[in-house]
């Protein structure tokens, strides 16, 4: 397990623990990031991250994207 | 007879709920404001089988949980005004994530109607989406349409008007909380007051630790009895899932995921055009190196096309002027009208060819899906200010006009983050500003005329990130709100919506701005034609020997000693009072108070200034009050208390530079 900031680009993670205040939280649930979640980080360089999630891209700031708590995603090709 | 309901529009952002707003309802469209905040509220007509349909737009929101003002304001007009019917638009290319919207306007049991837009691009993309088992499975009526290309429009409006009637119950069930709601149900049922609610809402919410429904209960007389049941269930759920609110969306998600799994076939989806638009456009640097030449078009379209236009209202205002004068034979009612009323107006009006060509160019980059994007490029360079990402082009937009570009920062949805980007939006040297540059430069510094003109708006960019970096660390505590941002695909702008879009943001500044600007104008030219003596006529303003007797003069004479170590003389600072219309009104005022032509001005400052005081004199001029049609949006967008606050600092930065650059600059030459 690592922060989302650490992801590789093109990999699919597995969300396991947000670790940002409430109001950060019940914006990320309602754009579908949510713990259980799996997400696959489309952009990951120096700023904020981007990752696609149920259907749609979300740029994430790099301060959040250290608070979300991922783990790679374990049947990968 | 004719029927009258009451419909509501809700969605998240960018599924096309403007689009399709604007094809129910045509041209019948009121803006105001929702009561107590600055969202705007729409809402609309439109008529079908002679029954009359009020169409209410609700803000583009991802939930319900009252994050935002937006949130707020579409969740209290649902529970309190009780629309016959909210059409819920959901994105057909990202059905998973807007049933989430869907599943908890099921929750609060407003009759709801499904609008399935985009259903031809999630064709393009292999999604095929099984209609009827949605509607079945939801219980709710589901028309797929397309808004941009008016596909099922009619079936939607046929389908609405039947929906308006029924009012259904829906059964969407949470296995792993029904007991605890209905536990929770049969304790709320006790009080008679609640059943105006809907009870399963209320349980619901109460499982989410809602701040607003917990208020709502705590007043009731069963509070007492539920309170320790409602303990032990939250108990219960957070050994079990960490909180219990992260359960409650755990399980919205597990329901959606099988709905989805049900309804949605997905072939293997080619590479779109906005995965290698995107490869390119949010690169870190190619990226930013492609930022820099569209904000440029931005900023040269707004103010290179519009200029002509500005060019043109001015003329016509100053004839107009002009024929009132020669018209007219009372003097005073003439001056009155040409020179206060109807300069005043030209002044609010000459924004108008700007506005329109800005708020053009930002609504196309918006429906184009670039604007998402610039916050992401930006946020890690702004966040060291103290910004958010989004502040970016409000600070862009500063160096044309500080009007619209404080407008533009609308986007910014945190409160905090909003009012900071506004105070320091004044400090992006504005195009009014230039004349000043110019005309001192020229006259003392030729030499190097484009380098002195260029620091004046490096100067401004500075003091714009350390004062930012000040006020974020001792007025608004907290950092800058994460970004969180979609990146809806990139597509064509659709000429209408940018239209449209354009005019409703362009009326809404002449509408509220326009008044105060009006009245500033007419307030200096009373300053200018009355002195302590009395009304000294409408030559005063071409006559230096009359105006030096006006109360302008007089408060400028006033100021003088307090600018004397600047070296600059009353009618230097009477010259500044009349910057507060708009900057360049600076030059013209110096031409007049000198009682020269402007193009000879040029030769008299240079005995009235020195080098030293002329620098000062132009970062004094960046940098001192926002003129009259800044004040009076920072006024309208965020009210009174915040546009004196700006006003305040600026002239206390504005004293503290130029007199450092007095001090410096006599020290070494």
């Amino acid at each position: 397990m690592y922060p989302l900031a650490f992801a590789k680009e093109g990999e699919e993670v597995i969300v396991k623990e947000i670790n940002a205040g409430y109001g950060a939280m019940q914006r990320l649930t309602s754009m579908g990031i949510n713990i259980g979640s799996k997400i696959k980080v489309v952009r990951n360089q120096n700023g904020p991250v981007i990752v696609s999630a149920r259907g749609s891209n979300i740029a994430i700031g790099r301060g959040l994207a250290m608070k979300i708590i991922v783990e790679r995603e374990n049947n990968e090709r | 007879m004719s029927d009258r309901y009451e419909i509501a529009l809700i969605g998240n952002p960018n599924v096309g709920k403007s689009t399709l707003f604007n094809t129910l309802t045509g041209e019948n469209v009121y803006i105001g404001n929702w009561p107590g905040v600055t969202v705007e509220k729409k809402e609309g007509e439109f008529e079908y089988n002679g029954k009359k349909f009020k169409v209410v737009d609700l803000p583009g929101v991802y939930s319900l949980t009252a994050n935002s003002i937006d949130e707020i304001v579409a969740r209290d007009y649902i529970i309190n005004e009780k629309p016959d019917l909210v059409v819920d638009i959901v994105d057909a290319t990202a059905l998973e994530r807007n049933l989430y919207l869907t599943l908890q306007l099921m929750e609060m049991g407003a009759n709801i109607l499904l609008a399935l837009n985009k259903m031809d691009l999630a064709r393009t993309l292999g999604i095929d989406i099984d209609v009827d088992k949605l509607e079945k499975i939801l219980g709710i009526r589901v028309v797929p349409i397309s808004a941009i290309k008016k596909v099922g429009i009619e079936d939607l409006k046929k389908a609405i008007s039947e929906e308006v009637k029924n009012k259904r119950k829906y059964n969407i069930k949470y296995p792993h909380f029904e007991p605890y709601i209905k536990k929770i149900i049969s304790i709320l049922q006790k009080d008679e007051n609640l059943k105006k609610y809907n009870l399963r809402y209320l349980a619901i919410k109460l499982l989410e630790n809602d701040k607003y429904v917990e208020d709502i209960i705590k007043k009731s007389k069963i509070w007492n009895e539920l309170n320790p049941v409602l303990d032990s269930i939250r108990e219960e759920l957070s050994k079990k899932y960490g909180e219990a609110d992260l359960g409650i969306i755990e399980e919205r998600y597990k329901v959606i995921d099988n709905i989805v799994k049900e309804v949605v076939k997905k072939k293997s989806g080619k590479l779109t055009t906005t995965q290698m638009l995107d490869d390119v456009l949010t690169d870190e640097k190619v990226g930013i190196l492609l930022l820099i030449p569209f904000l440029w078009m931005l900023f040269k379209f707004t103010f290179d096309v519009s200029a002509p236009f500005s060019a043109m209202i001015d003329y016509i205002f100053s004839l107009l002027g002009d024929v009132i004068k020669s018209s007219i034979s009372n003097e005073f009612i003439a001056s009155l009208l040409a020179d206060g009323i109807i300069r005043g107006v030209g002044a609010v009006l000459v924004f108008f060819p700007i506005l329109a060509f800005l708020f053009f160019a930002i609504s196309f980059l918006e429906d184009s899906g670039y604007m998402a994007r610039i916050p992401y490029i930006a946020d890690r360079f702004m966040n060291k200010f103290g910004l958010p990402g989004k502040a970016i082009i409000p600070l862009v937009m500063g160096f044309g006009c500080n009007v619209p570009a404080i407008m533009a920062t609308r986007t910014i949805e945190n409160e905090k983050d909003r009012i900071l980007t506004i105070l320091i939006n004044p400090l992006m040297s504005c195009s009014a500003r230039l004349p000043i540059y110019a005309l001192f430069a020229g006259a003392f510094f030729s030499a190097y005329q484009g380098l002195v003109v260029l620091s004046m708006y490096a100067l401004g960019v500075v003091l714009a990130l350390i004062i930012a970096k000040i006020f974020r660390k001792f007025i608004f505590k907290e950092s800058p709100s994460y970004l969180i941002v979609e990146l809806p695909p990139y597509q064509i702008p659709h000429l209408k919506v940018v239209l449209k879009n354009t005019w409703e943001r362009v009326y809404d500044f002449l509408k509220k701005a326009g008044t105060i600007i009006v009245f500033g104008v007419i307030l200096v030219w009373l300053l200018s034609v009355y002195g302590p003596s009395g009304y000294l006529g409408a030559e005063a303003l071409t006559n230096p020997e009359l105006l030096s007797n006006s109360w302008a003069a007089v408060i400028g004479k006033a100021l003088a000693p307090l600018f004397a170590p600047m070296g600059w003389d009353w009618k230097a600072c009477s010259a500044l009072l009349f910057g507060v219309i708009a900057k360049e009104v600076v030059v013209g005022s110096l031409a007049i108070l000198y009682g020269v032509g402007e193009e000879n001005l040029s030769n008299i400052i240079v005995n009235a200034f020195t080098p030293v005081s002329a620098y000062a004199f132009m970062a004094f001029s960046l940098i001192y009050l926002p003129c009259i049609a800044t004040l009076g949006v920072i006024r309208q967008e965020i009210g009174w208390k915040w546009a004196v606050f700006a006003l305040a600092y600026e002239m206390v930065l504005a004293y503290i530079v130029a007199l450092t650059i007095t001090i410096i600059g006599n020290l070494i030459f």
